[in-house]
């Protein structure tokens, strides 16, 4: 390879006269005009008793993404188990009962929880699967990249 | 649109199914507490209110669940993009 900066051949110099200076050789590269080091016999004894030298890790390879923790998939997979998670507590607690006992046809509250002890279990169901679906969707979608 | 308004959209909408549920479930209750004793049997709209209350609730809150899961793996799906896209020279 011969990608010595041009500025330093004499042709290229002010007052440079083919005539008067006669034509010159390029500036070889300094790289190629070094002879070869002569590597000393214990140096290679050590290099073989170390064995093959490990290739340094690229700091964006697969082990560092697969390390990274990504904040926002924990926070969907600890949303979707806690609705799971109240869905059942709202099934276990009609089973158990619920308001039966003090259904009052008067008080909006009770009849607030009425129809919430109905209606949640469902909806909890439906996202909190639904969020773990979307959760192992992201990991797998992590580990194609 | 830049992806911040995206997402704060995607959190106002889950934000206002939850709560568009809550009150269908609250006006459910009104309505059962305070007229039921005194609303005939004749009267269609009062029935069709209170059903029509009690049948939206359920869907309004699973689908604002769902939404704010929708935009928490959207935000997951940004952070493994950031961290995939390597660094401008």
């Amino acid at each position: 390879m011969t990608d010595v900066d041009p500025r330093f051949d004499p042709v290229f110099q002010r007052g440079y006269d083919p005539d008067r200076h006669g034509t010159t050789d390029r500036i070889e590269p300094v790289a190629e005009r070094a002879a070869p080091v002569e590597v000393p016999a214990f140096a290679r004894t050590a290099e073989r008793a170390a064995g093959p030298t490990p290739e340094p890790r690229q700091p964006d390879d697969g082990l560092d993404r697969e390390g990274a923790r990504n904040p926002w998939r924990l926070a969907l997979l600890l949303a979707s188990l806690g609705l799971l998670f109240a869905a059942g507590l709202f099934m276990w607690w009609m089973l158990g009962g619920g308001l039966n006992g003090q259904a009052s046809q008067s008080d909006v509250l009770v009849n607030v929880l009425q129809n919430l002890s109905y209606q949640a279990p469902p909806a909890l169901l439906i996202a909190g699967f639904s969020g773990l679906a979307m959760w192992l969707g992201l990991g797998a979608l992590g580990q194609r990249r | 649109m830049k992806n911040t308004v995206r997402l704060g959209a995607l959190w106002l909408l889950a934000a206002l199914l939850v709560a568009g549920s809550g009150a269908s479930s609250l006006g459910y209750a009104v309505l059962l507490t305070e007229r039921l004793a005194s609303v005939s049997a004749n009267d269609t709209g009062f029935w069709q209110l209170l059903n029509g209350l009690s049948m939206v609730t359920m869907p309004l809150l699973a689908a604002g669940l769902l939404t704010a899961l929708i935009a928490l793996a959207t935000h997951a799906a940004l952070w493994d993009r950031e961290r995939a896209t390597p660094p401008e020279p």
